[in-house]
């Protein structure tokens, strides 16, 4: 088993790793627990792997690598010929895919994990969520689901008609907005939002993935 | 007033049909009034009036109005017939061949010759307009791309100004482009492209065989490019734009001062994170390993912005390693080429 990684199945970004192995078909990784609750993350010896502190990791033979996005580039390149092809066909589809994964990491998400954050994670951690902080990031959402309603009444996936990386990504976050932090209300009221949402987060892919969350 | 009236303009054959038989008679005192294809100006109901085809030129003598510039040609021949060049010659069998003539140009010559300007004319502008940046230089997404270009060689390619300060970013058209109002777009011939990195990937990946090698060899080198792409997004970068946002930024923007507190917070945030860049550097030269690659190009513009714009410089200064990678990335000559392109549209705006 020469892929470890280091994370929890509970954390968003350790499950769009988890993911992407799973769409990729990809069984033979160990996943090595990291207890955030005693700062295993803050410790020397997780320091020198990731220097940010911060979880999942990857682990294959002597490359480390780390940031979840990139871990999930590594293993769509490392096993391109197999599973699911992430970045579709063309060098266009790879550009589209490219683009919205973009979009994700600097529009969508932003927002998204904001929510919650002060919704789920702070209060796990003993700490007041800050409604205000909620709000602001709810309408600064609502505008950026209006774009995704309109383009996604056109397309099926986000780079056309192919599930890629780039819809994968959004998962584990909007995953956690609508079951655990119960601000779905956006994705569901809006048609082809919601007929998206359903269809990515029904992926074997992301039942595999939510089994482990248990 | 001039009686005489040429619309049209002067680039169009069929016009300066028109402009040179005026030139030939020694006839000076007409007016140009300009009807320009590009804007459709042609196609308006007021020209279509003069010239229900839609065509130019269209030709008015006081409140006589004729098309087709060998009609409008033979017009100004008759009518000035005792001055400048005789153009029908003098006798009857010269007039009939120069009409022979005529038509040889008009039926012959003339279709042909017009579909090989035209099928250059279509080449040269496909070359030309193939690449399109969408945006201002003064915004770092923006000089994220320009910086890739000049990276990978590429200097075929137009910058079509779009202006945040003036809302040209909210206009029908450009959300057509992108969606979120936001700039870069990019155009590469029909095809369009948003959000500076995927842009900077889709040009490393169409050029891979010229300039800089930006992902390394292997896939190990991409996945080391990748990983410090990402810590740029995600730690950098969100981090950076906040200071530099309250201290240059908030006044225009947000028509607010400085909000400090804020601005402490993050410098603290980025004194962390630029003690992690400081040990990676202190052990490679460059971000992901020995070889400059995009995930150091794409922290360029935001640091400059953050040293020589917010004037935080001391944060580099400080730390040794973090320095000279600074000093070395912002000398390569594409950031040189990048900043002379600001400094030439900042003189513009003056």
């Amino acid at each position: 088993m020469t892929i470890k990684i280091y994370g929890m199945p509970y954390s968003t970004c350790t499950a769009r790793v988890l993911a992407t192995l799973a769409e990729k078909e990809v069984e033979d990784y160990e996943l090595v627990p990291v207890d955030l609750s005693v700062g295993a993350h803050k410790k020397p010896e997780f320091l020198k792997m990731q220097p940010f502190g911060m979880i999942p990791v990857l682990q294959d033979s002597d490359l480390t690598i780390y940031e979840s996005r990139a871990m999930a580039r590594y293993i769509s390149d490392k096993f391109e010929s197999q599973g699911t092809p992430l970045f579709g066909k063309t060098a266009k589809d790879k550009a589209l895919v490219n683009q919205w994964l973009e979009v994700e990491s600097q529009n969508y998400n932003p927002c998204v994990s904001s929510i919650v954050y002060q919704l789920v994670f702070a209060p796990m951690h003993g700490r007041q969520g800050d409604e205000t902080v909620v709000k602001q990031q709810l309408e600064k959402l609502e505008k950026v689901l209006d774009i995704y309603e309109a383009h996604l009444s056109k397309n099926k996936y986000l780079a056309g008609e192919f599930f890629s990386l780039a819809d994968l990504s959004h998962i584990p976050y909007t995953f956690y907005l609508v079951n655990m932090a119960k601000k779905g209300d956006g994705i569901t009221s809006r048609k082809h939002v919601s007929a998206w949402w359903e269809d990515i987060s029904s992926r074997a892919s992301w039942k595999t993935v939510t089994a482990k969350m248990n | 007033m001039a009686s005489l009236k040429v619309y049209g303009k002067a680039y169009s054959a069929n016009v300066t049909r028109v402009l040179t038989t005026l030139a030939e008679k020694n006839v000076d005192d007409y007016q140009m009034v300009p009807i320009d294809l590009f804007t459709g100006g042609n196609k308006t109901p007021e020209y279509l009036k003069l010239q229900p085809f839609g065509q130019i030129p269209a030709f008015q003598d006081g409140d006589f109005t004729l098309y087709e510039s060998r009609a409008i040609a033979r017009y100004i021949i008759d009518k000035y017939e005792g001055q400048g060049t005789a153009l029908f010659g003098k006798t009857v069998r010269d007039k009939a061949l120069v009409n022979q003539w005529l038509e040889v140009e008009s039926q012959n010559y003339n279709p042909c010759a017009w579909k090989i300007v035209v099928l250059t004319l279509e080449e040269k502008l496909q070359a030309m307009a193939s690449l399109k940046v969408y945006g201002k230089a003064y915004s770092a997404n923006v000089t994220r791309v320009l910086t890739t270009l000049a990276e990978k060689n590429v200097d075929d390619y137009q910058m079509v100004p779009i202006d945040l300060l003036t809302g040209a970013n909210k206009t029908p058209e450009y959300l057509k482009l992108q969606p979120f109002g936001q700039i870069p777009a990019f155009q590469d011939g029909d095809f369009t492209l948003y959000e500076s990195r995927a842009i900077a990937r889709y040009i490393s990946d169409k050029y891979e065989g010229q300039g800089t090698a930006l992902f390394g060899k292997t896939v190990r080198d991409k996945a080391l490019v990748n990983q410090w792409l990402e810590v740029e997004s995600q730690n950098y970068n969100p981090c950076v734009w906040k200071i530099v946002f309250e201290c240059v930024f908030s006044q225009m923007f947000e028509g607010r001062p400085t909000n400090e507190a804020v601005v402490k917070e993050q410098l603290e945030k980025l004194e962390k994170i630029l003690d992690v860049y400081e040990a990676q550097l202190t052990h490679h030269k460059y971000l992901a390993g020995d070889l400059f690659s995009l995930a150091d190009l794409a922290h360029i513009p935001v640091t400059n912005n953050l040293i020589n714009v917010a004037k935080k410089g001391e944060l580099f200064a400080s730390r040794k390693h973090l320095n000279a990678w600074w000093e070395d990335i912002s000398s390569r000559p594409s950031w040189q080429k990048v900043v002379q392109i600001m400094q030439a549209e900042q003189q513009e705006q003056k």
